[in-house]
């Protein structure tokens, strides 16, 4: 066990091992060099070239910031029903975008779908769409479908959900554990009858959890349909900004808080009543 | 609603005849069913009044529900096709997408480096200051995170005018809130022994820190900030419709003229770079995963 | 040595609004004791170790090391006089990710300023030492392996050069072996017992296998429900005393 190592056969070690971590320390911050000259880049084209300094002044800035300060307590009560609305935007279009993530999610999942893999392809692509367009982009194309309103945004949100909820559902499904699939099939179930009573019961949990954290989600997103016409504290914002009332800005600001956080509580209890 | 039948019933004492005990058993089990049964469809009556007391306060024209599929298909047949290529297609508007990309990685960098502090602050498991700091932590990072990106945009519009300057800070505020969570997570999920080890060899939090904590993240924080870049990336394509810079303020500016081919093509280059943007982040997190498998 | 090295009096602990953990125990360490305490699980022995570096925090009594009470300390305080106490762990608690040499070097983390700590750039005397530490405990050939890639008995042995290199006045040992099989056991035990004669140091170690302890130990202490049961030397540690200290409780 003891080596007997002299000293200077230890300082030698000691030496090679410095020189062994200094050249694996010099690689890494050169890794970071070049991200922070590529960050750094950006960062000087943003400030200093697109940015009119003459314009913003410190005075400018305090200014702006004074008028957001002064919150227009007033308007609280009145935005007791767009708060409401904001609320029931999101519950509706988060129960709609479930129920339409359900069929697609079921297509999607290889292990479960009757229409094979293009099915499972064809949804795929339905669930990435969904997520890679910004809510505000459905919002706008809702609102030339359907018109200004509650309606374009609660279509919109449903919309944007379907990507999430379904792909989390579809995983679900492929990941259900196979014990039960096999003791159905052992049975003589047929595909529907292994879906319903061995699949599904695994995947519910999992797409109760995920429904009451997209509906968390759309509470936030509900709050800015109305920036394209489609309701609720949106549109309060809109028509506050509209007349430069700031402070009225603010107490929607306020008010979109409050709201998020009430959902967060609202979310966090019903995911640990599901557990 | 379906009554799941019970498994297990309630134990007895010395029990009389089998047969009476079984037909008790059955009586309970149907009373059980029937409870379970009725609290179920009083629930889904419930639920059907809430819908509908919903759907009047919220004054949804139902009788145009059906239309709209059809109407979207009519409008973006007519009025959305085909879209205006050409508008895309020159030098200003790649100008606006290489502005938005700059936008995103400032935005993701910055707001990770605020949120690795704050994530450390209001992580309960290792925070340097578990009285005051950490809840302080937690609220900044909700409330970064609870104001939509685009209500940041209009904000700071306001405040430093239009252009790129606004739209990444309110970016870099997302991501900070964003990320925070995600890292703050991570944090709270490590392995303790290591913590405890330094903390009982006298080592301070910012030791702790850097010694037991980061070299346990370090894997999730990279994959959180990939999927974070990801994220405002997609918001980084639409905050220039409210003011900031980027693709964002094309799209605008066709809405507002009503030039409807051009936002077809707009809307389909921004559906193609964001798509490419996470086809580049799958990529990234799935070599991260197999470089550390 | 005339002063003990450490003094426990009175010591009470509790876990939140549990019942009380350890109720009122009381004893000292000399320079060359290997203390080891034995009880029934629930006795408090895990808790009475971490009380003494205050990992837990007691709710009463008196902890003196090398004459200072530990539980009077000041944070800041706390921590200098830790860098002086080295703990040795059942989960062996290493940063799986390091190196063995990483790993050993943590320990002189408490001498160490912000800025060196965070570079890595220990002074070139922790560098040798740790390597003459890791030399001691075995594991030359391993100085850079990953800690994930070692058997339990190798990471027990990084932790002991861990502690060794606080040099520290004092060894606290939990459970060391629960994680080992019997025969690499008794060769982290022997390892233990043997550093710690090197550099004249105590040790307090709990253990809940009687054979192992009296094999090792130069005295015992018996805890059963937070309280005292035996303590002496592990001669007169007799089947009545045995039985004060693992009796059952009548439920």
């Amino acid at each position: 066990m003891l080596a007997g190592a002299t000293l200077d056969a230890l300082e030698a070690r000691a030496d090679r091992l410095d020189a062994a971590r200094l050249r694996s320390r010099a690689v890494t911050v050169a890794a970071w060099a070049a991200a922070a000259l590529l960050v750094g880049a950006s960062l000087w084209t943003i400030v200093v070239a697109d940015t009119d300094w003459s314009r913003i002044t410190g005075e400018s800035v305090l200014r702006s910031l004074g008028r957001f300060a002064r919150v227009d307590l007033r308007l609280l009560p009145e935005l007791a029903r767009p708060a409401l609305d904001t609320a029931l935007m999101a519950t509706l279009a988060t129960l709609l975008g479930a129920a339409m993530a359900l069929p697609i999610a079921w297509l999607g999942a290889a292990n479960a779908t009757p229409l094979g893999r293009p099915s499972v392809v064809f949804a795929r692509g339905l669930m990435t769409v969904s997520r890679s367009v910004h809510e505000i982009v459905w919002g706008l194309l809702f609102v030339a479908a359907a018109g200004l309103g509650t309606l374009a945004g609660i279509l919109a949100m449903a919309v944007r959900s379907i990507g999430f909820i379904s792909k989390t559902v579809a995983e679900a499904i492929e990941d259900a554990d196979p014990g039960p699939i096999e003791a159905m099939r052992a049975v003589g179930a047929n595909r529907t009858q292994i879906l319903f009573w061995a699949i599904l019961p695994q995947v519910v949990p999992v797409l109760l959890g995920n429904v009451i954290f997209e509906w968390d989600v759309n509470i936030r997103r509900s709050t800015v349909m109305g920036l394209v016409g489609a309701g609720g504290l949106g549109l309060a914002m809109h028509r506050q900004m509209a007349a430069y009332e700031y402070g009225g800005v603010s107490a929607v600001v306020l008010v979109v808080l409050g709201l998020i956080l009430l959902g967060e509580l609202a979310s966090h209890h019903a995911r640990k009543a599901i557990v | 609603m379906r009554a799941r039948p019970s498994s297990e019933a309630a134990p007895e004492a010395a029990p009389p005849a089998p047969g009476a005990r079984l037909a008790e058993v059955a009586a309970r089990r149907d009373r059980a069913r029937r409870d379970r049964t009725l609290g179920g469809f009083l629930a889904l009556l419930a639920g059907l009044a809430l819908l509908g007391f919903a759907l009047d306060l919220l004054a949804i024209p139902l009788d145009r529900l059906p239309g709209v599929a059809g109407r979207m298909a009519e409008v973006l047949a007519t009025r959305y096709w085909p879209p205006r290529l050409s508008h895309v297609a020159e030098r200003g508007y790649l100008r606006a997408v290489f502005d938005t990309l700059q936008m995103s990685i400032v935005a993701a960098a910055l707001g990770m480096a605020l949120a690795a502090p704050l994530a450390w602050l209001a992580a309960f498991n290792v925070s340097p200051a578990p009285r005051l700091g950490q809840p302080l932590a937690r609220l900044l990072l909700t409330a970064f995170r609870s104001v939509h990106e685009m209500i940041w945009t209009i904000l700071l519009v306001t405040v430093l005018g239009f252009g790129m300057l606004a739209g990444t800070l309110a970016l870099t505020l997302f991501c900070a809130g964003f990320a925070g969570k995600l890292l703050a997570e991570a944090v709270e999920a490590i392995d303790p022994g290591p913590v405890e080890a330094l903390r009982a060899a006298g080592a301070g939090p910012l030791q702790v820190f850097f010694w037991a904590v980061l070299p346990q993240v370090r894997v999730a924080w990279a994959g959180a900030a990939i999927y974070t870049w990801d994220v405002v990336f997609r918001a980084a394509t639409v905050v220039g419709f409210f003011g900031a810079g980027g693709m964002g303020s094309y799209l605008r500016e066709s809405v507002q003229r009503i030039e409807s081919q051009e936002v077809a093509a707009i809307l389909l280059t921004i559906v193609a770079v964001v798509l490419a943007a996470e086809l580049l982040s799958g990529w990234a997190r799935a070599r991260l995963a197999r470089a550390v498998a | 040595m005339t002063t003990p090295v450490l003094e426990v009096r009175g010591l009470r602990a509790r876990y939140a609004s549990d019942r009380e953990i350890l109720k009122g125990v009381s004893f000292s360490v000399a320079a060359d004791d290997f203390l080891v305490v034995i009880g029934p699980s629930g006795s408090g022995k895990s808790t009475l170790i971490r009380c003494v570096n205050r990992l837990v925090e007691p709710t009463g009594g008196e902890v003196r090391f090398r004459g200072k009470d530990l539980l009077a300390l000041p944070p800041e305080e706390l921590r200098r006089e830790r860098r002086h106490i080295g703990m040795i762990f059942q989960g062996f608690n290493l940063v799986n990710r390091m190196s063995v040499l990483d790993n050993v070097l943590a320990g002189r983390l408490g001498y160490t300023g912000p800025l060196r700590s965070i570079a890595r750039a220990f002074r070139r005397e922790d560098n040798l030492q740790a390597l003459r530490l890791i030399d001691r405990v075995g594991l030359s050939e391993l100085v850079e392996r990953r800690v994930d890639r070692l058997s339990g008995g190798q990471r027990q042995r990084v932790g002991i050069a861990r502690a060794l290199l606080q040099n520290p006045q004092l060894l606290l040992v939990d459970e060391p072996t629960s994680s080992l099989d019997p025969k690499i056991a008794r060769e982290v035990m022997a390892l233990i017992r043997e550093v710690a004669r090197e550099v004249r140091i105590p040790v307090v170690c709990n253990m809940h296998d009687v054979d192992l302890a009296l094999e090792f130990c130069t005295r015992i202490l018996g805890l059963q429900d937070g309280e005292k049961r035996f303590e002496g030397a592990p001669g007169e540690l007799d089947r009545a005393a045995l039985g004060a200290i693992y009796a059952m409780e009548v439920l």
